[in-house]
């Protein structure tokens, strides 16, 4: 084989491990994310914008949201060569990424605790354009503590809101979302190679 | 699934009531046990080159509440009840009409209280999987 040929094969084989073994995991992750925070609840954004990525190599790969109000800001982290991707990893027999919420109050959000849930003083309305676009009320208020997908069942003169379905995290899991995002990202990864 | 559930906890004794969301509604303020179960639903269809399988899926998630302070045991020994359901629904033979229901790999139970509420929770979810047989 020419040198050039060589030099070439080499630099293919480089990208084709990278994007195999760590970019497209990463890239599911990151549209796992988008989608999350699509699905999940926006009152003030706050748990929206605390999803993290935490990579198989630590801090290469790894990214994590600002925690802060707003409409929801996705995360990336930027691609890594195959070098990058030590010896170590491609000799596992799996890659892994952990998508998960850093916010306190992830356990009541994603439906799995039940909680007082209390409308903040001055704020009737989501502050999120997509927490209004979401935004259901309840017959009368809550049952005190429920869970946050509850809505009515309490106080008739009360006020009871949500602002995504009841175990919206369950169904995006189990229901076939995540298999998706995974399967359309590594589709387009594996394109991209040809 | 709803069938099969409710069937299963109203021949314990006691009968157990059991809620499903949107249908029937947990009295205000009870502090007996009950069953909460929850049916979503996630990709509806596939298509295929010719036409669209009708491949429900979705996740079902059942909440078994019992009175706090009273050990755990009560509630596993309820949260088994809907566990043995789940696995009945699995060893059920698929037929040639009607819909076929297989749930996946059970999560939980995972418990929990909280302070203000008179019930000890104990949860397990699973993804389903029901196809349209024709």
């Amino acid at each position: 084989m020419a040198k050039n040929g060589l030099f070439k094969l080499l630099k293919e084989l480089d990208r084709v491990a990278a994007t195999t073994v760590f970019n497209g995991p990463k890239a599911a992750a990151e549209r796992t994310v988008r989608e999350l925070q699509q699905e999940g609840p926006s009152w003030s954004g706050k748990f929206s914008n605390s999803w993290q990525i935490e990579s198989p190599l630590g801090g290469v790969g790894s990214s994590k949201g600002d925690g802060n109000v707003g409409e929801p800001r996705p995360i990336f982290t930027p691609a890594v060569t195959g070098k990058q991707v030590t010896k170590s990893l491609l000799t596992k027999d799996k890659v892994v990424f952990t998508v998960s919420n850093f916010s306190a109050y992830a356990a009541e959000a994603t439906d799995l605790v039940e909680s007082a849930f209390i409308r903040p003083i001055g704020e009737p309305f989501p502050q999120t354009q997509l927490g209004r676009r979401k935004f259901r009320e309840g017959d009368g208020g809550r049952q005190q503590p429920s869970y946050r997908g509850y809505v009515g069942g309490g106080n008739p003169d009360s006020e009871s809101s949500a602002t995504a379905d009841l175990d919206w995290f369950a169904s995006y899991v189990e229901g076939g979302r995540l298999d998706r995002a995974v399967r359309i990202e590594m589709d387009d990864l594996f394109k991209e190679l040809q | 699934m709803e069938n099969p559930l409710l069937t299963a906890f109203n021949n314990l004794s006691p009968a157990v009531p059991v809620y499903f969301d949107n249908i029937t509604a947990v009295p205000p303020n009870t502090t007996t046990e009950y069953v909460r179960v929850n049916i979503t639903f996630g990709i509806t269809n596939e298509p295929t080159l010719t036409s669209s399988v009708d491949n429900a899926r979705g996740a079902l998630v059942i909440r078994v509440f019992t009175e706090k302070g009273r050990g755990p045991a009560r509630n596993q020994e309820l949260v088994t009840t809907a566990v043995n359901v789940l696995e009945t629904l699995n060893d059920t033979a698929k037929t040639t009409t009607g819909v076929f229901v297989k749930v996946g790999e059970i999560n939980g139970p995972s418990f929990s209280a909280t302070e203000d509420s008179p019930h000890f929770v104990g949860r397990i979810d699973t993804g389903y999987v029901a196809t349209v047989l024709t």
